[in-house]
């Protein structure tokens, strides 16, 4: 089925997205600490992340790109190809175990052109089962043209 | 406790630099990126429309090096990454299949946190680096160091206080005239004014003059420790001692209660004199 693409103009500032839910699994860890090669082995083995001090398998901080990801694509829907991701920001807050059931909001913080570029900008928050913040985020992406 | 209470400084120096990790980014790498984030832009895996922009070809994802740069930040602040980590960063060069990059960085300042607790912020530059020594990623992060148990200050008078009871003896200061302990250290006789006090270990016992149960701890490092108990201990030698009681649930602590010290040895130049109730001979 094809979808008409998400334009840089329909999208309108302060619009609020979500919230939308996202399970952890300990496979979603794994594949994800694998993906960025990071070895560590609290993100692969439970017994390894109780002795390093945490209840649970833990994802590594970093697995908040899979939720900006999850993010993008829910809230966007289909934008047209080759947009670029041009700068981020992550506030961690707590660390997101597997098992966890998250739910992330967004809000589009603003819209600008610059140096012929279409720019947006995403704030994003989000909290686990216990509606603790987990995460912040701001993302910055160029729109593909 | 006497003197300020200080956090003890770790070795965090501006200047110094963070770990760092090099990593050889592959098409495999970025199609097995694009599986695990859910992030399939074509740009990333279809290497027919990479050509056909203005980049040529495929790039890495931005946040699959981001992750080297989180990883660093593990390797340098351990949990405090996950807690209280803030990382900001542009990605201002495309990295392509068969790059290397080096994720590096340096701490540029430390500074205290707006928690108001003794804890600090410190304060990392960081970037990603390719194999022409060109940045790729550009930022900077930030943590919240971790609290460690705040220590006295050990400066002046009070040094010797602390440097006894890391080695098992409760000393504290003495005058002549009144045949008394002095406690906290100072100057001078509290009692009598005579400027001639002396230092001399005396048995650690005492009697609970007062005490709180703390319920709610605001200093990071005593959160999860709770309920625990503050006292103030007449040291049967004279003086009364802020301190902490041990051994005894907080319900049993009752004012008049006879104590006597044990030590919590922290460093070489400090013990901590606690009590606990005193077991009948």
């Amino acid at each position: 089925m094809v979808r008409a693409l998400v334009t840089w103009d329909a999208l309108v500032p302060e619009t609020v997205y979500g919230p939308f839910a996202f399970a952890v699994t300990d496979e979603a860890i794994r594949r994800y600490a694998q993906a960025v090669q990071d070895r560590n082995p609290i993100y692969y083995d439970e017994q390894a992340a109780r002795r390093a001090g945490f209840p649970r398998l833990v994802a590594p901080p970093a697995f908040a790109a899979v939720l900006v990801a999850d993010l993008m694509r829910r809230a966007l829907g289909d934008r047209p190809p080759g947009g670029i991701h041009a700068g981020q920001r992550f506030a961690f807050r707590r660390p997101v175990y597997a098992g966890d059931r998250l739910e992330t909001t967004a809000r589009i913080a603003a819209k600008y052109e610059r140096r012929g570029h279409k720019y947006v900008e995403l704030a994003m928050l989000t909290l686990n089962q216990e509606q603790e913040p987990v995460l912040a985020g701001h993302i910055w992406s160029i729109w593909a043209r | 406790m006497t003197g300020a209470v200080q956090m003890v400084m770790r070795a965090l120096q501006e200047g110094a630099r963070l770990p760092e990790v090099v990593r050889v980014i592959t098409q495999d790498d970025i199609n097995r990126y694009a599986e695990a984030s859910g992030d399939a832009n074509p740009i990333h895996v279809d290497e027919a429309f990479a050509r056909s922009t203005a980049l040529g070809g495929t790039i890495a994802h931005g946040l699959a090096c981001a992750a080297f740069l989180s990883e660093i930040m593990v390797a340098q602040a351990g949990r405090a990454w996950f807690e209280a980590g803030v990382l900001e960063i542009k990605f201002v060069r495309p990295v392509r299949p068969g790059d290397a990059i080096r994720a590096h960085g340096r701490i540029t300042a430390v500074e205290p946190s707006d928690r108001q607790d003794g804890t600090r912020r410190v304060r990392c530059e960081v970037r990603c680096t390719n194999q022409e020594g060109t940045d790729v990623i550009v930022g900077e992060a930030s943590y919240v160091e971790q609290a460690g148990r705040p220590l006295p200050d050990t400066r002046g008078a009070a040094g010797r206080f602390w440097a006894a009871a890391a080695r098992g003896h409760l000393e504290v200061q003495w005058c002549d005239r009144c045949q008394q302990g002095i406690f906290p250290p100072r100057a001078v006789c509290h009692r009598c004014g005579n400027p001639e006090v002396t230092w001399r270990e005396v048995p650690g016992r005492g009697t609970v003059y007062s005490y709180t149960v703390v319920r709610r701890a605001r200093s990071p490092y005593f959160q999860g420790k709770e309920p625990y108990v503050v006292a103030l201990v007449d040291l049967d030698a004279g003086g009364r001692m802020m301190t902490n009681l041990v051994d005894v649930a907080p319900d049993q602590v009752r004012v008049g209660m006879r104590v006597s010290v044990t030590y919590e040895a922290v460093t070489d130049q400090i013990g901590l004199p606690l009590f606990r109730p005193e077991v009948d001979a």
